[in-house]
Formats: C-alpha cells, structure tokens, sequence
C-alpha cells in the first residue's frame, strides 16, 4: 500500500489482475486433484502430457476438467455482471440475485421444465430462456421503481427487487406442484445452484454467448466509469445516460442469465465478487471487471471443489456452499453499510 | 370496520356450512350447540371446521395486524411478515425435527416451528440492529432476504441429501387443512397476547408514524414503542406461522387496502386490520377447501395466485403517495 | 393488572412449552430403542408353511471369461461374466439373494443391516440421484448393473467407465427379472433355484392370505404426509399383491380418485370426506418409520381419522411401506409376511 503514490491505480490494479490470474490457474490445477476417484499428482502430470490410465483420462478429461471450465466461466459471467449492476445502480448492494433478475431467469427455467415435462436438456433454449426471464423481470422491476420524468433511484429499485424475489419464489412454488419427484429434484438442485452442464456442448454454447456479451461490456467500461462518477456527472460530460443505462443492463442481464442457465442460481455470486475486488483493484471498471471475474470464478472453484472432494458434502449443490459461506460476509457487508 | 366484522361473520358461517362433505343449516348448528362426538357431521362441523375457521381468523388478524405494525414502524410500505423471511427459520426448524425426530407428537411440532421463527426473527432483527446508524426498513428487508437464504440453502441441502422433498414441499407451501382444536388452543395465548398489545400501542404507533422527532416533542418514548412494537411483531407473525406455514402477502395486502379506506390512525387501522385480514383468510381457505373437493388447494398458494399481481399495483401507486416518508 | 397477568401467562407458558418439548424429546429417544426391539420380535412370527430364502452360493470360476450379450434394450454387451468387481445401481435384493457379492451396491443401511450375511464385504454407494461417476470410477468395476429407465446421457457417462446392463426393475414376473440376471452370470442354476421359491412363496402366501375370510371384501390403503391419502400405482408392490395377486377390490370411490389425472402422489383428501374412502378393511402404510411401523400421532389424533370404523374398533393393520418398494426376490418373505400380519390384525 506504500506504493501506492509511485505506481498508478491502474498499473497496480493490472498486477493485481495478473497476480490473480496466476492464482485461478493455481487453484484451477489443484482442483484437477480433488475428486472421489484418488489420482496421485505424478499421475495427473503424466495424464496431461498424454499419458495415463484409462481411468485417470476419463476423471480428467471427462469429469474434472469440463465442471473446472464451467467453474470458470459461471464466476465471470457473475461476477461482470455483478460490478456493471451495482455501477449502474451506484449501491454495492445491487448484483443479479439481489435484483431478482436471476431469480426471474429460474422463473422462467421453471415453466418451461414443469410444461415441456422435460429435464431441461437443450443446449440452446435454455440461455435464451434465462435471457427473456432475466430481461422480462428487469424489466418490470425498472417499470415498477423508476418513474417517467423522474431521477433513477436505486434503493428503490433494490428493494423492488427483493420484494419481486419472493414473488417468483412463490410463482415457481405454484408450479412445482405439477412436477414429479425427479423433476422436482432437478428444480431443486437447479435453483440451489448447481452446476449442472457439465458437458462440453453446453459450455462450448456458453463460451460462446459470454465472449459476445464480454467484449460488448469491456467495450463500454469507460462509459460505466462515467457514470459510476454520478448520473448528473456524465450526463455534463455528454453521455447518453438513458440509452447507455439500458444497453449496459442488457449486457449484464445477458451475462448472469447464461450463467444462470447452465451453473444454476448462485444468489450472492454476483454480489461479492465484485466487492472483493473493488477492495483490491479500485473502482476503475478496466481492472475492476477481470478481477470481479477471476475472483468470482475462484469462489465458484473453491466451494466446488468443497463440494467434490469431501465425501460429506459430495451431491451437494454448489450454489448452497456458496450461499452458506457469502451469507455472513452480505451480513458483514451490510452491518457495516 | 363494523362492515368488515359483519361480512366476517357471513363468511364464517359459510365456511361451516360449505366443504367437503354435504352438510345442512340444522346440522351445523346441532354440531356446534349439541356436540355429539358420535355424529359425523357434528364431528366435521365441531372439529374439523370449526378449529380450522378459528385458527384462519387467528392467522389473517395475526398477519394483517403484524404487517400493519411493521409498515408503520419501519416506514416501509412493502414491509411484511411473511416478505421476511422469519417462516424459513420455522421451515428449516421442522425439516430438523423431521430428520432427528421423525415420529414426533403435534404439540413438539408446534414448538420447534415456534422456536424456529423466534431464531430467525431474532437474527434478522439482530443484524439490522448492531449495525451502525438507526435500524432502516431496507437494512431489515435486506437483513431477512440474506437470512432466509442461508436457512433456505441449508434446508435444501438437507432435503437433497435425505430425499425428504415431498413431505416438506407441502409443509414450506402453507396450509390449514390439518389444524385441530390443540393448535387452536396452544397458539391462542400467543395471538391474544399479541392482539392485545398491539391493540393498547395503537395511539402510540400513531404518533409515531408522524416522524420520530415530532413524536419525542410530544413526549412519547419512541425506542420503548419501536421495541414493544417489534416484539408484537414476533409474537404473531410466529403465531401464524405454527397454525398454518409460511404465508405471505396478507400483510401487505391488507393494511393497504385499510389505510386507503380508515386513513393513517392506528387506532381504527389495528382493528379494521384485524377484521379484513380475518375475512381474507377466511375466504380464501374457503375457496381452497371447496374448488377441487375432495382434494384442497395449499392455501399459500392460492393467497399467493391473489398476492402477486396486488404487490405490483401497489408498488406501482405507492410511488406517489407521500407515506413512505 | 390486566398487563402482569397476561406477560405472566406468557412467561409461564412458554417455559412449560420448552420443559414440554425437552421432555418429550427425552421421551421419544427412549421409545424408539423400545420399538425396534418389539420389531424384531414380530418379524420373528411368521405364516406358518412360508420359507426363508435358500441360501446360494456364487458357483462362477474365477478365470476372466469375455461374453457378448443382449440386454433388455437390444444392446450388445461385451463384459467378463465371472467379474466379482460388480457396482449395482440396481436389483441389491435379486443380486444378493444369487449370492452374488457386487463390490458396492445402492441399498438402505437398514436393509443392509437386516441381511447382514447377503451384504457381507458389499459397499453401499453414497451418491445416488444423480450419482457420482468419480465415485463409482473408486470402485473400480468391470460391470455395472443400472436400473431399466435410466436415460441415454447417464447410461453413456457410465460406459465409458466399464460395459453397462440395465436390469428389470419394474417387472413383476420372477422367471423374467431373475431368469435374466441368471442369463447375465451364466448362473441358471441359481435362477431356477430362486424362480422356484419366489413361485412357492407367493402361492402359499396368497392361499393363506385368502384363508382369513378376505371374500368380496374392499380393502383401502392410506398414508400420511400432512394429509391423508391412497398410495397410488404399483410402485408400491403391495398396490400389486393385494388388488391384483389376491384379487381384492378398492372401494369405488378411491378408484376414482385414483383414475383422476391431477392426483399427484401425497394428494391429500379432505378430512371430511376420507369416511367415504373407507373400505371393509383398513390398512395404514407407514413411510417414514424408524423402526417398527406405526400410525404416526399425528394422524391418531386427526378428527377425520378417528371417525373411520377400523379406527374407533382398533382394527387397522399397519405395514412399512419401503419394505415394499423394491420387487427384489431377497424381500419377498417379509413382504408377505407383514402383509399377512397386518390382514390379521384388520380383520
């Protein structure tokens, strides 16, 4: 911290981020030896190099490796989402799962699994599913909080939010009521946040869909810093507040739904990540996103290798050791706040 | 209010007369006047309807009032009991009696719902109370939000675990099909209790809505009321929990439809509460009773079917009202 | 004044509430030792002529043999038929009882501890629903016996760990469910042996069954999940031994209820009206019992309950309903063995 007048933020934000990177692929390599099948860490070395038992290949390549990428990519989608909403909203207390929007994603996931009477196992109609969900309740949350010729006021919207939570809760409560027991379960497990599409079509359909909505977000992150700085502030500098609050909305609407799709609902994900980070990098939102990310996506990997490598906890939904280890620190958060 | 309590009785009677099983004028007031436990149709009007309408009138005033107190308290229009969170401590207290003591009699039941409710209510007070600065409606709704989550993952986890979901699932859904005269009899002491109280805090609650400051001008002890008031809150929203399972939005409901017809003093918006809370319990599990007999609709559900599409018209208006303060 | 005695009722109610509470939870740790050894007392009385299982050995060599085989779906199999490193996602029961001793099985730990010696060196599996492919890859198997409706994308994770064979869960003919795993094993002899008595039993069984003067009677089932309700289909075995197998009749109004498509199982019945789906006969179907199978008190003390005839003359016969949710051979005497009991107790 002594440095901090010699170096700029920026500079020292980007170490942070590379120092952060080096940690992920840290944990994302310890994670590869967590797992019920014990494989030593000389026979993980030589399976990576192409050699290797069938069994090893098959935990590695076939079971391991695809949930780590999935690990991944769920923390990035939520944790950029994360630092855009509670941007736009200037509330650390904004993130997808406080806003309802993720809850409003589930609703929708929900219809379609208790109509279609199927476990949900189309790669493609489920992001764009969560997508109508998660944009639909944005959007009657924001019809709701902000009135027209009025400033946005974004306690309101929050607090619109968690009352519209509990308003899908109840609404896929009506409809669970008409699924079987293993429908029921998998919804369970889902909304608890599982992560469920661990198969490489999946990801590979989520990669995608994140990589667009990445770039578009990284492309309008010094609009963000604008606006972070107060709506009048960018409003003065010539930015259309308007327009740029909805398109960046739709952005992050867009990222923590597909995570929503495919990793299930991780309530605080979105919430944390991004304030961990902005204690470590600052607010500018060039340094702020990958480290919201990363550190999003290292949660994800830590809580699931709990999850993994503990025969206790093994079958356990992810999202639940998430919930149960951010819960204290949004109370921490919150108690300070 | 007076309307409210005569329609109330209408209702009643209705809900005695009407169900299930076919039963004449006569023979509901045979049930109730000259019980004979050896007539079924005494049987249904004396045990199975009567203990049902009571405890439904006891969870409608309950929520009502402890939503109309909360509102006022915390200045927070969309405050409401059952939004809170505190019915996922009494779920997660059930699941936990479920798993450990799985053959346990009605009366432990009652009590760890209770004591369930009381943690959670307690915690989510707790934790909007240490923080610094005044206890805020969004600090408590934020607070609830968070705690729920944690009692909800965990029972979740539990539930996936011990392949218990269908037998919860119907205990996190609400519903008094199963109520009997014991229930009635245990939580009663609670709702009187807290009936009574928040009744005798009215005036209080009155003047506290007008600002914290006018009301410690006119001398009134503004944390003793806050506390007093919390407590009440407790007390029977923990009531309506134990009779019937979490269910939300007749306490946002009906102060709202109260207020816009009594206006802002406690003393006529407690107890016209109390009545139109009653009345929509009633009818509602009424409806949830004979629509699909034999079979019942959970009773949360269907509140819920009326709730949600109230909460956004009154989200929607109350933007321009100046109550929220 | 008015105030005092109200805050001292409170006071005082909600210590005698938690002394309740204690003290009935003290109580009940006590009852529930109690019970399970007065289960294992009734288990003990049995209808006279029934049999227990034979007990069979596993006679395969123990030299790798490759075999290709024809599974229920069509599928060609290639698998060492004398492996011994067996993971069964089902048919524990049917497994056990042809003395095969599987590497680790899905089986409830009562289950495993009521037939310790057919469980003996057998793991139980802990992950099940969805079940852990890294958990089963520790088992290191050379066959893995899943269960018949399992889905194309579970039964593809798991070849690529070792040759999979889905067995007959739903079936209710023995020759067909044990003649198959006979068929797997090349172990006929041992299939025979066991269609044989499962045949016997059930013969012998419902001939005593229909001893007790069950003619033209109607027999109603209910259990208790927050409501009283009639355990549809048969998934629930008994459901298929006593409408189908002993050619009993339900009382019309239940067929009804049960014919009604927006009847999910747990469905409950109004209170006032299960009067009406009272048969001849009452039995109670107990699916959560720890121990020996009850009426939980919470029914006993439900008003709608207690107007049942069967209830005010304590004539309702109780069994434990997961003791009937497999139809593997290995339960077969003790399905019919508390079937019979509770007729008794009903009649």
């Amino acid at each position: 911290m002594k440095h901090k007048n010699k170096i700029s933020p920026l500079k020292k934000g980007i170490c942070i981020n590379i120092f952060l990177a080096v940690l992920l692929v840290c944990i994302f390599v310890a994670g590869c030896n967590v797992g019920q099948y014990k494989i030593s860490i000389g026979d993980v070395i030589k399976t990576f190099l192409g050699g290797g038992d069938h069994y090893c290949r098959l935990a590695l390549f076939g079971i391991r490796l695809p949930r780590l990428v999935l690990s991944v990519l769920v923390g990035l989608g939520m944790g950029v989402s994360g630092v855009v909403m509670q941007d736009l909203m200037h509330n650390d207390l904004a993130s997808p799962g406080t806003l309802g929007v993720s809850a409003g994603s589930g609703l929708f996931v929900t219809i379609y699994v208790a109509l279609i009477k199927q476990s949900g196992t189309n790669p493609i109609v489920m992001p764009f599913l969560a997508l109508a969900g998660g944009l639909l309740s944005a959007g009657v949350i924001f019809l709701l909080a902000v009135k027209k010729g009025q400033r946005i006021q974004p306690t309101k919207i929050i607090m619109t939010g968690v009352a519209m939570n509990s308003a899908y809760g109840a609404i896929s409560m009506f409809f669970m009521f008409m699924l079987d027991s293993t429908q029921l379960e998998f919804l369970q497990r889902w909304q608890s946040g599982e992560l469920w599409g661990t198969d490489w079509k999946y990801i590979v359909v989520f990669a995608a869909w994140l990589v667009v909505f990445l770039l578009m977000t990284y492309y309008k992150s010094m609009t963000l810093n604008v606006i972070n700085m107060g709506y009048d502030v960018a409003r003065g500098l010539g930015v259309d507040v308007g327009k740029q609050f909805i398109v960046l909305s739709v952005c992050a609407v867009a990222l923590s739904s597909s995570a929503v799709a495919f990793g299930g609902n991780f309530f605080f994900l979105g919430l944390i990540g991004p304030h961990i980070a902005r204690r470590l990098v600052g607010t500018d939102t060039r340094v702020l996103f990958p480290a919201s990310g990363i550190i999003a996506g290292i949660i994800v990997i830590t809580a699931d290798m709990l999850v993994r490598g503990t025969p206790y906890l093994a079958n356990i939904p992810t999202g639940i050791i998430i919930s149960v280890i951010s819960v204290p620190y949004f109370l921490y958060l919150l108690i300070r706040s | 209010m007076t309307f409210g309590l005569i329609l109330l009785v209408a209702a009643s009677s209705l809900f005695l007369l009407f169900g299930a099983e076919h039963t004449a004028f006569a023979d509901v007031m045979n049930g109730l006047f000259h019980y004979d436990e050896e007539n079924f149709i005494h049987v249904v009007v004396h045990d199975i309807r009567l203990p049902r309408l009571l405890a439904d009138i006891m969870v409608g005033v309950s929520l009502a009032i402890a939503g109309a107190v909360m509102q006022g308290n915390t200045k927070n229009p969309m405050a409401d009991s059952g939004l809170m969170g505190i019915s996922s401590g009494s779920v997660f207290a059930i699941l936990l009696m479920l798993l450990f003591v799985p053959d346990a009699s009605r009366l432990e039941r009652i009590g760890y719902s209770f004591i369930g409710a009381a943690a959670a209510t307690m915690l989510i007070y707790g934790i909007a109370m240490i923080g610094r600065g005044k206890i805020t409606s969004d600090r408590m709704v934020l607070a609830g939000m968070a705690i729920s989550t944690l009692f909800g993952s965990v029972t979740t986890a539990i539930m996936l675990k011990d392949g218990l979901s269908a037998s919860m699932m119907k205990y996190s859904a609400g519903s008094s099909s199963n109520t009997q005269w014991l229930d009635v009899t245990v939580a009663a002491p609670f709702f009187i209790i807290g009936f009574v109280v928040s009744i005798l805090i009215s005036r209080m609650l009155t003047v506290l809505n007008l600002g914290e400051d006018v009301s410690r001008g006119l001398g009134a002890n503004v944390k003793f009321i806050k506390f007093l008031s919390t407590v009440v809150v407790l007390v029977l929203s923990a009531t309506a929990v134990i009779i019937i399972g979490p269910v939300g939005y007749v306490g946002l409901m009906v102060p709202h439809i109260v207020r816009y017809f009594v206006g802002t003093d406690y003393r006529l918006i407690l107890p016209s509460c109390a009545a139109l809370g009653a009345l929509f319990v009633v009818v509602v599990d009424l409806l949830a009773r004979v629509l699909i007999a034999p079979r019942e609709f959970p009773i949360g559900v269907l509140i819920t079917i009326i709730g949600v599409p109230f909460f956004i018209f009154i989200s929607r208006r109350q933007k321009n009202d100046s109550f929220a303060g | 004044m008015k105030h005092l005695n109200f805050w001292k009722r409170f006071v005082t109610l909600s210590m005698a509430m938690l002394l309740l509470v204690f003290t009935a939870g003290c109580g009940k740790t006590d009852g529930a030792a109690d019970k399970t050894n007065e289960g294992a007392e009734s288990s003990a009385q049995q209808i006279g002529k029934l049999e227990p299982i034979p007990v069979l050995e596993d006679t395969r060599p123990a030299e790798a043999k490759e075999v290709t085989f024809t599974d229920l779906n069509g599928t060609e199999v290639t698998f060492n038929q004398n492996t011994r490193r067996i993971v069964a996602l089902s048919g524990a029961g049917d497994l056990a009882a042809f003395g095969i001793r599987p590497t680790a099985v899905i089986v409830e730990d009562k289950v495993k501890t009521d037939y310790a010696d057919f469980f003996e060196g057998v793991e139980t599996i802990q992950n099940t629903q969805p079940f852990d492919a890294e958990e089963i890859m520790s088992y290191e198997p050379e066959l893995i016996l899943v269960y018949q409706l399992m889905e194309e994308p579970e039964l593809e994770a798991l070849r690529k760990i070792a040759p999979v064979i889905p067995l007959y869960r739903e079936e209710f003919d023995f020759e067909k469910r044990l003649g198959y795993i006979g068929e797997i094993f090349g172990l006929q002899e041992n299939a025979d042996a066991l269609i044989d008595y499962a045949k016997k039993t059930q013969e012998t069984a419902i001939e005593q069954l229909k001893e007790l003067d069950l003619t033209d009677k109607t027999v109603s089932m209910f259990y208790y999940m927050d409501g009283i309700s009639v355990p549809p289909t048969d998934f629930w075995y008994f459901n298929k031994i006593v409408y189908d197998y002993m050619g009993l009749k339900m009382p019309e109004i239940t067929q009804e209820f049960l014919s009604d498509p927006n009847v999910n199982p747990f469905t409950p019945i109004s209170n006032e009206k299960i009067r009406d789906y009272e048969g001849d006969v009452v039995i109670y179907v107990d699916i959560m019992a720890a121990g020996e199978p009850q009426v939980p008190e919470m029914l006993q003390s439900n008003p709608g309950w207690q107007m049942l005839d069967a209830v005010k003359n304590d004539k309702v016969g109780v069994i434990d309903g997961m003791l009937y949710a497999e139809k593997d051979v290995l339960y077969l005497y003790e399905q019919y063995n508390s079937l019979m009991n509770a007729f008794k107790k009903a009649i």
